[in-house]
């Protein structure tokens, strides 16, 4: 009995979509309704220009991050469907380690970012499943589509090159497919995965006195997962992001002041997933650029994630008393 | 002397007698061609319970079986051990298993059975086989599937007068691939013909190759004319539970209502379809299996799916045997063959891996664990071994009480259909006919004039020509002893005594043509009946060399099952008395 619900935590804690382009594997695997996942994330990396996370370094950088994201899912049924309803929030400080070509002074941000917040869906392949559903359940081919705002809620001084709000809105729109090519057997899983998203942006209205527009951001994800074992899991990661030229405005002439290049930035990396027990599960992810180009600058960025997953469940919670 | 003359007389005789001889051998193959001795299909499924199939009462879908009982009889008194190579032993030589080697399961035989003649645990080569004596009346004689009457090369089929014979010598093992069964038989053993295998076919599946290769066989000896005799025994579905990946989710759902509501449900269309009277009650559920709606949701589903994979087995099962039936018809032997098909027990409620569950800290229960996935998420997959226990066991044997190793008639009666293309009163359902495995031997030595002496069942040919309703119409006796459990039927009555905890250590007497379930012991009401078929069991016995096992399964079962209640009727839980304050 107690194994027949394990197998439903196993599922659980596989992770949590993240703020920016990089969602990570496994994220949209299926879950039973009224699941409630609650995860933070550590970001190390460094970055040249314009990398997501980091919405606002201008100019090049190094930078040394303490920051985190918290994240709550839940999952929840919706004419027939589950929705994953979902809200984020960065926070943390950044310092840099190089000066900006802008002159700024500050090299340090410290904070909290902007708030996301948004829901995916599976349209295709999952049905809404309770527990007793998710058992049973076996993996096929799902479709699922998400859109996710992000609010100008966080941290931002106008005549600071470096912080952790970005004073803008922004919207994603992400179709996350999922194809199970092994057995849907905890230690034979093998999937593929491929996220396909698109980000808007709204302008940010002051920096440095100037106005940001901002292109539209592409991205493609794509992860070849396997199970090790049955608890333990390592996923090739693959993203490739295009698009995100900006131009800068001055508020007070009406005049373009500069432009920065589209990103067009090939990133590879891998990710380790290991389920420590019914409810405790985290990820290590690391993705680098291998090729392109970010914002003009040669493409010169790295991640490294690690991700903390707390998942629970009334029915499952309740069996643990036993 | 006309030289040319004496040439051509010479050549004359010759071409004479080349003509001659040419016209002898003509006459042998038009004799050969001519042989309009049926052929028989034999097919044994392997732990299958009673109601499993449709047209024995079952919702698995089972079109082809049903066919065939549609077109054929159908026989609900039929008879059979209460294991599986006590039944195979009885089938193949027509004499009781306690004779012939199997007098115990090789795997059970008791202290004092050990090295007695009748004991030994594999089929006797004293004894005549059927395939033996068919052969030697010109049949071709075929046999694919499991085997279980011994490992050495003096016991195989080829050794038992199989012509060509591709078969699995253990009691189970994977559906897949060559892991065992267990930590005694780790690996299982193959042989085709007199060959041991170390490796078998591409694309293995149990039921898929055991069809394939009787198939192959038949059309391999096909053209020499002769009829034959194919033996299909099915390791399907005995545990472990395993399907096809296609199959694995084709009944997902459909279990959900669970045990009790299905078996009520299956009696009731057992009734519709005649197979069993209308006066049969259901045995209440056995003690330690809990009311499935009592159980948690999500322990639900993991029970259900039990359920599920075993259906998707048997119907595979259902689907083979109609390939095997369109390949009988494509190839236009189909209408002088006479098909029979049966189980070589009751169904298995034992569950190895709860088994080993409880006894975590054995080399033997690791051994599962080493060798197969054993958790919920697996079921059913080649790599997995779950079986599906006492609660649906006791489904399949509706509306019998008990399962397979049991004296009560879950363990001991079988479905059986006999199928021919010529047979009148198609679709019958024969419910007077008090049948024995041990009596199919007969029968077909009888159809094919072979020679059959020494056996001790009794001819259905009577009853397959019409000309009688039941080849123990005399009041002969039905009788059997398995693992310490006892019975003798005559006519309507049984007298069976089964060890605790599952009986109660002493005679029951029942009327089973009218009470199946044997939920009614009449040993107070008729007791010059009960004596009457007890001295019947008694001469049995001795007739033919019983020695009940000194240990046996049953040993201890009582301080490891849950303690039994007093009264075993589901209208009457016991526990506590009902609160007044409340239900008023």
């Amino acid at each position: 009995m107690k194994k027949a619900l394990c197998i439903a935590a196993l599922c659980l804690s596989g992770g949590t979509p993240a703020v920016a382009e990089f969602d990570g594997p496994r994220v949209y695997w299926p879950i039973p309704k009224n699941t409630n996942i609650i995860s933070f994330s550590r970001f190390d990396g460094r970055a040249n220009l314009k990398f997501p996370v980091f919405d606002n370094y201008r100019g090049t950088l190094d930078v040394a991050p303490d920051f985190w994201v918290g994240t709550y899912v839940r999952s929840q049924p919706l004419f027939g469907r589950t929705i994953l309803w979902q809200a984020s929030l960065p926070f943390g400080s950044l310092d840099t380690d190089s000066s900006l070509p802008l002159g700024a002074t500050n090299t340090f941000a410290d904070g909290i970012g902007d708030l996301t917040f948004g829901a995916a869906v599976n349209v295709a392949g999952v049905p809404e499943l309770a527990v007793r559903d998710f058992l049973r359940w076996e993996e096929t081919l799902s479709v699922n589509i998400g859109l996710h705002f992000s609010a100008p809620t966080g941290t931002y001084d106008a005549n600071e090159a470096l912080n952790l709000g970005s004073n803008r809105w922004s919207a994603r729109l992400s179709a996350p497919i999922l194809w199970n090519i092994g057995d849907w057997v905890p230690g034979r899983r093998t999937t593929f995965e491929v996220m396909p998203a698109v980000r808007w942006f709204g302008d940010n209205d002051n920096s440095f006195g100037d106005t940001i527009e901002q292109d539209p951001l592409y991205s493609v994800e794509a992860h070849l997962t396997r199970d090790i074992t049955k608890n333990a899991f390592a996923s090739l990661d693959w993203t490739y992001l295009n698009g995100g030229a900006q131009t800068f405005v001055s508020n007070s002439t009406g005049l373009t002041t500069g432009t920065s290049d589209e990103i067009d930035a090939h990133f590879l990396g891998f990710t380790f997933g290991y389920q420590v027990n019914d409810n405790a599960s985290f990820q290590l992810s690391h993705m680098q650029a291998v090729s392109g180009d970010i914002g003009g600058f040669d493409a010169d960025a790295a991640v490294t994630k690690l991700q903390f997953v707390w998942s629970w469940h009334d029915v499952l919670e309740r069996r643990s008393d036993f | 002397m006309n030289f040319e003359l004496l040439v051509s007389k010479e050549a004359f005789i010759k071409r004479l007698l080349l003509a001659v001889f040419i016209c002898v051998i003509g006459l042998a193959q038009f004799a050969i061609a001519q042989d309009k001795r049926p052929n028989f299909v034999v097919i044994v499924a392997d732990d299958l319970g009673f109601s499993d199939i449709g047209a024995f009462g079952g919702e698995i879908r089972t079109p082809n079986l049903n066919r065939l009982a549609k077109e054929g009889h159908r026989y609900t008194e039929f008879y059979v051990g209460a294991t599986c190579s006590p039944t195979r032993a009885m089938l193949l030589t027509g004499i009781d298993n306690h004779r012939v080697g199997l007098g115990n399961m090789y795997e059970q035989t008791a202290p004092n059975q050990l090295d007695l003649e009748g004991y030994e645990g594999v089929l006797s080569t004293r004894v005549p086989t059927l395939p033996e004596r068919l052969k030697a009346a010109g049949y071709r004689t075929y046999m694919a599937g499991k085997w279980h009457l011994g490992h050495s090369p003096r016991h195989i089929p080829a050794a038992r007068g199989f012509d060509r014979s591709f078969s699995l010598l253990n009691a189970a093992g994977s559906h897949f691939d060559l892991t065992g069964a267990n930590e005694v038989s780790p690996k299982s053993e193959f042989v085709e013909n007199t060959k041991y295998l170390r490796r078998l076919p591409r694309g293995y599946y149990s039921s898929l190759t055991f069809t394939d290769k009787l198939e192959g066989y038949i059309e391999e000896g096909r053209k020499n004319g002769k009829p034959f005799f194919a033996y299909l025994s099915f390791q399907a579905p005995h545990d472990p539970l395993q399907v096809p990946k296609k199959w694995l989710w084709r009944y997902k759902g459909k279990y959900d209502m669970g045990w009790d509501k299905l078996r009520q449900q299956r009696l009731a269309r057992q009734k519709r379809l005649g197979v069993v009277p209308r006066t049969a009650k259901l045995p209440p559920r056995l003690w330690y299996i809990p009311e499935f709606d009592d159980l948690l949701g999500a322990a639900q589903v993991q029970q259900a799916r039990r359920m599920e994979v075993y259906a998707a087995m048997v119907e595979y099962l259902d689907f083979q045997v109609g390939e095997l039936m369109k390949y009988l018809e494509k190839s236009g032997q189909a209408d002088n063959t006479i098909v029979l098909f049966f189980s070589d027990n009751g169904p298995e409620g034992n569950d190895p891996i709860q088994n080993a569950k409880n006894r975590p800290a054995l080399s033997s229960s690791a051994w599962y664990p080493n060798n197969y996935r054993v958790d919920f998420s697996s079921y059913g997959r080649s790599y997995s071994y779950m079986a599906y226990g006492a609660p649906w066991a006791q489904v399949s044997a509706t509306p019998f009480k008990a399962y397979k190793g049991s004296g009560y008639e879950g363990g001991i009666r079988s479905p059986l259909i006999v199928w021919h293309k010529g047979i009148g009163d198609k679709g019958k359902v024969n419910r007077s006919a008090l049948m024995h495995v041990k009596d199919i031997a007969p029968t077909l030595t009888r159809l094919a004039g072979a020679n059959s002496k020494g056996m001790q069942g009794r001819s259905w040919v009577p009853l397959l020509q019409g000309k009688s309703s039941n080849p123990r119409s005399d009041g002969g006796i039905i009788a059997g002893q398995f693992f310490g459990a006892q019975y003798a039927r005559s006519g309507r009555y049984k007298v069976v005594w089964m060890p605790k905890p599952f009986g109660y250590d002493r005679w029951e007497l029942f009327d089973v043509s009218r009470d199946p379930g044997e939920t009614r012991d009449l040993s107070a009401s008729q007791p010059g009946r009960r004596a009457a078929l007890i001295n019947a069991y008694k001469k049995y016995a001795r007739a033919n060399n019983i020695v009940r096992p000194n240990r046996s399964f049953y040993d201890g079962l009582e301080q490891i099952l849950p303690p039994r209640p007093p009264v075993d009727d589901d209208r009457y839980p016991r526990g506590q008395e009902p609160n007044y304050a409340i239900t008023e």
